[in-house]
């Protein structure tokens, strides 16, 4: 009888990526070398970039309780429900804030990353992973979920052979369409993959089903054509480490089958922790990844241009209105519907009425959602 | 000296219409059709209202104005604009969370 291990929702997310090949080529939790080396070097210790630490921790009390050593197998559970299994290659003990500094380049517990990070348990447990079954994911994400294989098909049925990522975390607005539209004309590319991040979420936040719905529903009403643009699902917490975190997106991408990634300002930063710009200058210091990053300013609205206007070409330093998802959401938390010059109203209509179906009255995330929303990833059926 | 950062009230239909014609003619008109009056915020005011509201945050790169206020602290501020006839009520929504 093999021992059975809990896993909490991100490392349930973290065991799919692993498993299959949305992190690749990692297989499976680090161990103490790998994490070392993607700590101090940005590399596996092959010599390929990886950024970002992927690890299971464990208390030292778990690992006696369950007998767990090197060479064995550790049955993972999500929620009660036989998950995945791990082969365990290495059980140690690690230095939780010298590696918050390595990743994040600070040790801030207000950090949101180095807060996760220092809470985790004193243990990790590394080895490769393999599922048990295809995960379950609820609706309305169903239809956006994809492997890296399902992909990869997907965007060969479509004839893409140029695909831009969009990363997203937010309910689209014009900014973001902008955003899109511009990596679409800079790549050359024939279509553009929205890879929304569906992870941890926290109070104030959008609703997942707002974001992803609200996405979808640019294509279908004719903003961006339903043949040059998709939307899927990446399981995900964010980091919110900047510049590493960047360019693990950009692996994820590469192995989602995408040849470029667009990166805006600030991507995947959080308060004043990186300089807005620091995401697209690592690139410089990095080997070829396989996938090209396309670096895009900002997109505001300009009355004097009368519409939406580049930062990098309207002259109207004065004159421009930016936007942020922040004010936006001010915009919705005031109760009023925002102009379709920056938010379509198709895209609005979809947001109140996932707030009404997944949100509980609410577009944002309060107590209520954190508590009694439905789980996005189940165990599959086993065979 | 103006404020480094500011509020900004959106007027939804309802507070349109709850304003006098002075404060309308203060409203400014911002993304080509939404109306919202402007709430100077100083830079200790800011600091004490997010740690009144620790989900509010302040755009300090983007915009420079303070966000994600819940809607009953946007309503109290716009009774106090009414009331008041005038945009800089920040100290006395403060006045009332001491």
């Amino acid at each position: 009888m093999l021992p059975r291990l809990p896993l909490s929702r991100g490392a349930a997310s973290e065991c799919l990526g692993l498993a299959f090949g949305f992190f690749a080529p990692l297989k499976g939790f680090m161990g103490a070398t790998e994490l070392a080396s993607v700590g101090e070097r940005m590399r596996l210790p092959s010599g390929l970039v990886f950024p970002l630490p992927v690890i299971l921790d464990v208390s030292l009390e778990t690992v006696s309780d369950l007998g767990l050593r090197t060479g064995g197998q550790v049955l993972l559970t999500l929620r009660g429900q036989d998950f995945a299994l791990l082969t365990v290659e290495d059980i140690f003990r690690w230095d939780r804030e010298t590696l918050a500094r390595q990743v994040y380049g600070t040790a801030d517990p207000r950090h949101p990353g180095v807060r996760r990070m220092l809470r985790r348990a004193e243990m990790l447990i590394a080895g490769p992973v393999e599922m048990l079954a295809r995960p379950k994911v609820a609706e309305p994400f169903t239809r956006f979920f994809f492997t890296p294989l399902e992909l990869r098909a997907e965007i060969a049925r479509r004839g893409w052979r140029r695909v831009v990522a969009h990363q997203s975390r937010n309910v689209p607005h014009t900014g973001h369409e902008w955003l899109m539209k511009s990596a679409w004309f800079a790549s050359e590319a024939d279509g553009v993959l929205v890879s929304a991040v569906v992870g941890e979420k926290r109070e104030g936040d959008y609703i997942d089903e707002a974001i992803v719905l609200g996405h979808a529903a640019l294509a279908r009403a004719g903003y961006l054509r339903p043949e040059a643009h998709m939307t899927s699902l990446l399981l995900w917490d964010m980091h919110y480490a900047g510049p590493r975190e960047a360019v693990f997106h950009a692996i994820v991408r590469k192995n989602l089958g995408c040849t470029h990634h667009m990166f805006g300002r600030d991507h995947a930063g959080v308060g004043n922790y990186y300089d807005p710009y620091a995401s697209q200058r690592i690139f410089d210091e990095l080997p070829d990844l396989g996938i090209r990053p396309v670096l895009i300013q900002e997109w505001a609205y300009c009355p004097k241009c009368q519409g939406i206007a580049y930062q990098g070409l309207c002259g109207h330093d004065l004159e421009r209105q930016p936007f942020s998802g922040s004010l936006i959401r001010s915009i919705l938390l005031d109760g009023v519907q925002p102009p379709g010059l920056i938010m379509r109203k198709e895209v609005f209509d979809t947001v109140q009425a996932a707030s009404a179906e997944f949100g509980f009255g609410s577009p944002f995330v309060g107590p209520e959602y954190l508590e009694r929303r439905h789980p996005v990833l189940e165990a599959g059926a086993l065979r | 000296m103006s404020a480094p950062y500011r509020i900004l009230v959106f007027l939804s239909a309802e507070r349109l219409e709850a304003l006098s014609k002075e404060l309308r003619a203060v409203s400014e008109d911002l993304f080509a059709g939404l109306r919202a009056l402007s709430v100077p915020v100083a830079e200790e005011q800011k600091d004490r209202l997010l740690s009144l509201y620790p989900t509010a945050k302040c755009d300090s790169a983007t915009t420079r104005t303070v966000e994600l206020l819940p809607r009953s602290a946007k309503d109290r501020l716009f009774s106090l604009i009414v009331a008041s006839g005038r945009t800089d009520v920040l100290e006395d929504f403060l006045s009332d969370h001491p």
